[in-house]
């Protein structure tokens, strides 16, 4: 799926990492969702939008 | 050595997999070299290992991905091995009937364990569908 988690990552300055300790996942989930190659549960997109302080369906299939 | 969770992560996992991979070795080794309960030992001792450091830590070692990729795996390989399965038995009737062929005992120990396992996955999931109408 479409995501803009690799734009906000980026924007707060974190590497994927850190992205990853804060919520609870390896650096390849993070990475493979940056990439589009892993739609996240409902529980990790909710916990990344939360983290992000956004909506999730800001964070997924954002608008162009 | 990093202490943050993705470097442990990547430390207990190395360490389970080496663990596992030293007491399959051993096992094969010990069993080659005229020492089965030796290597026996040792296949237990990387074994426990493994549960061991499954258990005692606090990082989440394995996360949803993990368990969505052994979903596949587990997925392909049933279809991969049904597939081998309908083929040979099939091919088996036909020579047997057609040809005289008479299977060797390890070749139909082999099917009964294939269709072992099919009726253990069935029963597991007809199992697991009657948990969840409950």
């Amino acid at each position: 799926m479409r995501n803009d988690v690799r734009r906000r990552r980026e924007a707060a300055g974190l590497s994927q990492a850190d992205l990853a300790d804060a919520v609870g996942v390896s650096r390849q989930t993070i990475n493979a969702i940056e990439r589009d190659r892993y739609d996240p549960s409902l529980e990790l997109a909710l916990e990344l939008a939360d983290f992000f302080d956004c909506r999730v369906e800001d964070l997924f299939d954002p608008p162009d | 050595m990093g202490t943050r969770p993705t470097d442990r992560r990547r430390r207990y996992r190395r360490l389970m997999y080496g663990a596992v991979a030293v007491g399959t070795l051993g096992f094969v080794a010990g069993s080659e070299l005229g020492r089965p309960l030796a290597g026996l030992a040792v296949y237990w001792l990387g074994a426990l290992t493994f549960v061991g450091v499954w258990w005692g830590t606090d990082v989440t070692l394995f996360d949803e991905r993990d368990r969505a990729l052994e979903r596949r795996a587990g997925k392909l390989t049933l279809c991969g091995l049904g597939v081998v399965f309908v083929l040979g038995v099939s091919a088996l009737v036909v020579l047997e009937e057609l040809e005289g062929y008479a299977a060797p005992a390890e070749l139909q120990g082999a099917i009964l364990g294939y269709a072992a396992l099919y009726l253990a996955f069935g029963a597991v999931y007809f199992g697991l569908r009657l948990r969840d109408r409950a």
